[in-house]
Order: C-alpha cells, then structure tokens, then sequence
C-alpha cells in the first residue's frame, strides 16, 4: 500500500496529560492554592495504524481507555507528546482550521449546533463557515430529509429537540459540506433503539455511496457489528487488536452456549463438570452451560446429553460480541 | 478571516429568541436614571449652585443618563459565554471548526451587539429622552455613535481577556469581571466626571483604559470635547482596542497551548 493512499497515518503516538490533582475538603483547597499536586497520565501509549479511503472503523473500549484522546488528536485538538500523526497529508495539529475543512465532526455528548435558532439556521452557519456551494447545500438538505428524516425537524429550535431528534441533525450538520473523512464520537449514546437504527442505516448507506471515511467510537457493539468492517481495540491508552470483524470474533469465539430445557428428572449441576465445560448455571427449569470448542466435541457431547437425559428443548448459541469485549477488558 | 457574518446572524436571532428577558434589564437602568436624576437635583438645590466644574444640572444629569445607558448597550457576555464554554468542555468544539476562537467570540459579542442596538437602544433612549436628557446635533450624536461603537469593542477585549484566562488557568474567572468593572466604573468616570475627582485619581486614570469605554463617548455628547479634540480623544480608544486585542491575542494563544497539552 502506498503510503500517500491512507487518509490517516499515526505512528508511534503517545500522548500524556499532566494533571493537577483536586483534593476534597476546604483545607486542601486552600493549600491548593499555593501548591498544587501534579500527576502524569499516559492516555496513548506508542500506538500505530493507518486508515484507507472508504473504510468503516469502529473504535471501542472500556471508558478512559483513550478512545476520546485519540479523536482530539485526530482532528487537531490536541497535540500528541510523541509521534508522528497525519491527515490528508497534513499534521492536523499545525494546520488545524485548515485541515477543520476537511472532515466532519460529531461530539455525542455536545453539540455543534446552536442551542437557541432553528436547526435549518444551524444548517445556514455552516454553510457559511465551510463555504459550502449552493447546489450542494441543496442536494444535501434533500439527500438527509430523505434518509435521516429529519425535514420535520428543520424550523424546530434544538433545544426543543428530542436526544434522537438532535443527534440525526448533529449527524447531518457532520456531513453537509461533503467532508472525505468524519469522525463520530459515541453518536448513538442515550438513543433508544428506533433512533440508533435509522442513524446506522444512515451512515452504512452514505459510507457505501460516497466512499466516506468514517472513524466510530461507540459502547454499543451493535453499532459495531452492523457497521464497521474494522475493529481497533483500546484499552489502557494501547492497541490490543486492530482488524476485522470477523477475525475478532474467531480469535475470541471459541466457546459456545447450550441452553436445555429437561422434560423429566432435573440433573444436578456437578452431573456435567468436565475438562472444557466452562460454567453450569440453573434458571427455573432451564440450564445454561458455556463449553469450550478447544477442548470438546460439540457433537459428541450434546449427543452424550441428549441420550443421557429426556431433553425438552435445547439450543446453541454462539457468545455476542459484547460478552467477547467484556472478557477482552478484563483481561 | 476576523468576524464570520453567518455566525453574527445567528446570535442575532438566538438573542431575539429571548427578547423579552432584556426588558428587565431595560427596566432596571431606568430605574437607575432615576436615581441619578433626583440625586443630582438635590445635590444642585442645596448648594444653590447654577454650574459644578464646569457641569450645569442638565449637562451632569445628561453625563449621568447617558453613561447608565452605554453600559446597557455596550455590555457584552463574552467572559461569561468562555467560562460557561470552559466548564463545560465546548471549547473542543469550537476548536474542530474552521474558524478561529477570537472569529467566534467577537462574532457573538456583535450579534448581541446589534440585539441591543436593536432592541435595548430605541426603548432606552425613549425613557431617556422622558427623564429630560440634551439632545445634541447631529455631527455630535454621529460621533458619540462611532465612539460608544469603540466603547463596546473595549469592553469585548476586556471580557475576552477575562474568558481567555479561563482557558489558560482552566478556573473560573468570571469573577475578575466584577473587580473589573468596578475599577472601570471609578477610573472611566462612570458615576461621577473624572473632573470631579482628585488629581491623582485622574492622572492614574488616564494611565488604563477605562476612561476611553465612558468618559470618552460621555464628553463628547454633552459637547465637552468636540472637534479635533473629540477625534483625538476616539484615537485614543482605537490605539486601546488594539492594546487590549493584542494582549487578548497572546493569553488565548498560550489558553489554547494548554488545552492542546491537557484536554479540556
């Protein structure tokens, strides 16, 4: 891959923060005054990854692992301590208002547009600000009322919006001047579950059409698994993994769930400690057992079972990924 | 790029939107008027005096009318707009916009700028005109306007100062506003002409720049400076403006150098 086709290149990026430490009580405060307690944090620790045109990136882990620092260095907010980042080509931090141009942002917990005017006047603001030409302010407003749904919304003062309301014109104010590369961070926070469904359908349909880079950090690994190709793991300011999806979930997928319903006599739980099954748990009349496939034959031991037993119902289910990335941050 | 037009309409219309809150305001600097009008009636009266230093009972209630309303219309929000935007972590978004923080700020402080020509100024200069304030000419009501103009250009770099050492100390400094205005009230010749004062509140009151957001726009409409005098005197504020732009400049650059390091 040539190295001028990826929208972002960092390398060996390291970021920390010193942080003055606030004590409680009134005493501290006081002495605070005149001397204040000083930390170092390392948010990012040497982390290296590139981004071609087009993709879909999904950014996930646990909270303070450094997903938040990574986008303000991204868009030039922040500078890194070390390392060398770029966007378009350029250092986003020495050419920020320049490179501001270039991409869209969405803060999920604050808001780019006005609070007090009508979104459409939000709408207006920017136009202004990123020179958006005329025919392409148009196309666009038509292109989001139509996929967003949101040309209801336009005449409504934010603050009357609902969160959900708010955050699709968030999304569309991020896309109006047709940026190659946008950042959204946690956009589908407190959304409810029709909200977050239309705000996807929309960024895999704009994604797909204009080829539009764009950087995710979300919670909600359904976000993830409906969206992104790509997954970068963070935890602790470090990469711990970075590819697809799919590889993800073999790397970390292989363990299985049985659920079975018996119809006559109830096993004891200790019926079924073996070398590979995992954990054994009663609900009501209901087990759940949780086996690893490196270790049993799935077929050979539901087929134990099931002659063993009179089995009522029974069924395997794979692990979510939401379970896969609890493990992986507990480890 | 200095001021962004788009964003100077849009605060024009957010300030519209709460229009009727500023009635109070309005409200409360005719009650103010008021004030000045019987304290200076009764100051008159009971020295018989016909002219204190120079000022006529009409002329000084003038300088004192006028001066509660440059404070209506001048007054900008900017230090407590950059502390609320401090506080709260928006200052990120503004840095992810292309337009630069000063761009954003003055632009707001204009949009309720104009609000308040719009809005405060007809209503307030009514109930001005009510209390029995001079009216001047016109080439000295031309001047008074381009001058109170530089007076809200100062008060914005004054509250711009204030807002950007917000960002630098990550604190609150709205604070610093009230001590601020304070001095300005004394050392601007707010309440009282600077005349009236001692020597030595007067010649240190020359030496900041307060005088230039009061006295200034103050003399020139009850005719004590006119002509060149009255040019002068609004040169005076201009080469303050640019003092004060210039500091503000230098403290939001290192602000923004110390955000850039730590975050919000």
């Amino acid at each position: 891959m040539m190295k001028n086709e990826s929208v972002i290149n960092v390398k060996n990026l390291t970021k920390e923060y010193v942080i003055e430490e606030k004590e409680s009580g009134l005493w501290s405060a006081v002495k605070s005054l005149f001397k204040r307690k000083k930390r170092k944090i390392v948010a990012l620790d040497n982390i290296s990854f590139s981004v071609n045109e087009g993709e879909f990136i999904g950014v996930i882990g646990p909270n303070g692992a450094g997903k938040s620092t990574l986008m303000k260095i991204l868009t030039g907010v922040l500078f890194p301590t070390k390392g060398h980042v770029s966007v378009n080509g350029k250092d986003p931090h020495k050419n920020r208002l320049e490179i501001a141009k270039e991409y869209g942002v969405v803060f999920g917990n604050k808001s780019n547009l006005l609070w007090d005017i009508a979104v459409i006047d939000s709408f207006e603001l920017s136009k202004s600000i990123y020179k958006i030409p005329d025919h392409v302010y148009e196309e666009n407003l038509k292109y989001f009322a139509k996929n967003l749904g949101i040309s209801k919304l336009l005449k409504q003062p934010v603050r009357k919006l609902s969160l959900g309301e708010r955050m699709k014109c968030e999304i569309a104010n991020a896309f109006l001047h047709n940026p190659k590369l946008v950042f959204l961070d946690e956009p589908t926070i407190g959304l409810d579950v029709l909200s977050k469904d239309s705000v996807r359908s929309f960024l895999r349909k704009i994604n797909k059409e204009r080829k539009t880079t764009i950087i995710l950090t979300t919670h909600d690994m359904k976000d993830i698994s409906e969206l992104c190709e790509r997954v970068i793991l963070i935890n602790e300011g470090r990469i711990i993994y970075d590819g697809t999806l799919s590889d993800l979930e073999r790397k970390f997928y292989s363990k299985r769930k049985i659920r079975i319903l018996f119809s006559a006599s109830y096993p004891k739980i200790e019926e079924f400690s073996a070398d590979g099954v995992l954990h054994v748990e009663k609900n009501g009349e209901e087990y759940l057992l949780v086996v690893e496939l490196k270790k049993i034959k799935l077929k050979e031991f539901v087929q134990k079972i099931l002659s063993k037993y009179k089995v009522a119902d029974f069924h395997v289910e794979g692990i979510e990924l939401a379970e896969i990335i609890k493990e992986i941050y507990r480890k | 790029m200095l001021i962004s037009y788009a964003l100077i309409k849009s605060k024009l219309i957010s300030n519209f939107a709460y229009r009727w809150e500023s009635i109070g305001v309005i409200l409360a600097s005719a009650v103010e008027m008021l004030i000045v009008f019987y304290l200076w009636s009764a100051i008159f009266s009971w020295n018989n005096a016909t002219e204190i230093n120079g000022f006529t009972l009409t002329s000084i209630i003038t300088y004192s009318v006028v001066a509660i309303f440059i404070r209506l219309i001048c007054d900008t929000v900017i230090d407590g707009e950059m502390n609320y935007d401090v506080k709260t972590g928006d200052i990120i978004v503004m840095l992810s916009r292309p337009i630069s923080i000063r761009t954003h700020y003055l632009s707001s402080a204009i949009g309720y700028f104009i609000f308040n020509l719009l809005f405060k100024f007809p209503l307030a200069f009514v109930i001005a005109i009510l209390i029995g304030i001079i009216i001047p000419g016109l080439d000295t009501f031309l001047l008074f306007i381009l001058s109170i103009f530089n007076s809200f250009l100062l008060l914005f770099a004054i509250c711009f100062i204030i807002g950007s050492l917000a960002i630098l100390l990550n604190e609150e400094t709205w604070s610093l506003w009230f001590l601020i205005d304070a001095l300005s009230l004394l050392f601007g010749g707010f309440f009282i002409p600077l005349v009236f004062f001692p020597d030595w509140i007067q010649a240190i009151s020359y030496l900041l720049p307060f005088h230039a957001i009061y006295s200034t726009p103050l003399l020139i409409y009850v005719g004590k400076t006119s002509g060149i005098d009255a040019l002068l005197s609004i040169f005076v504020q201009i080469v303050w403006i640019i003092a004060l732009f210039i500091i503000g400049g230098f403290v939001v650059e290192k602000g923004l150098r110390r955000i850039e390091a730590q975050g919000g």
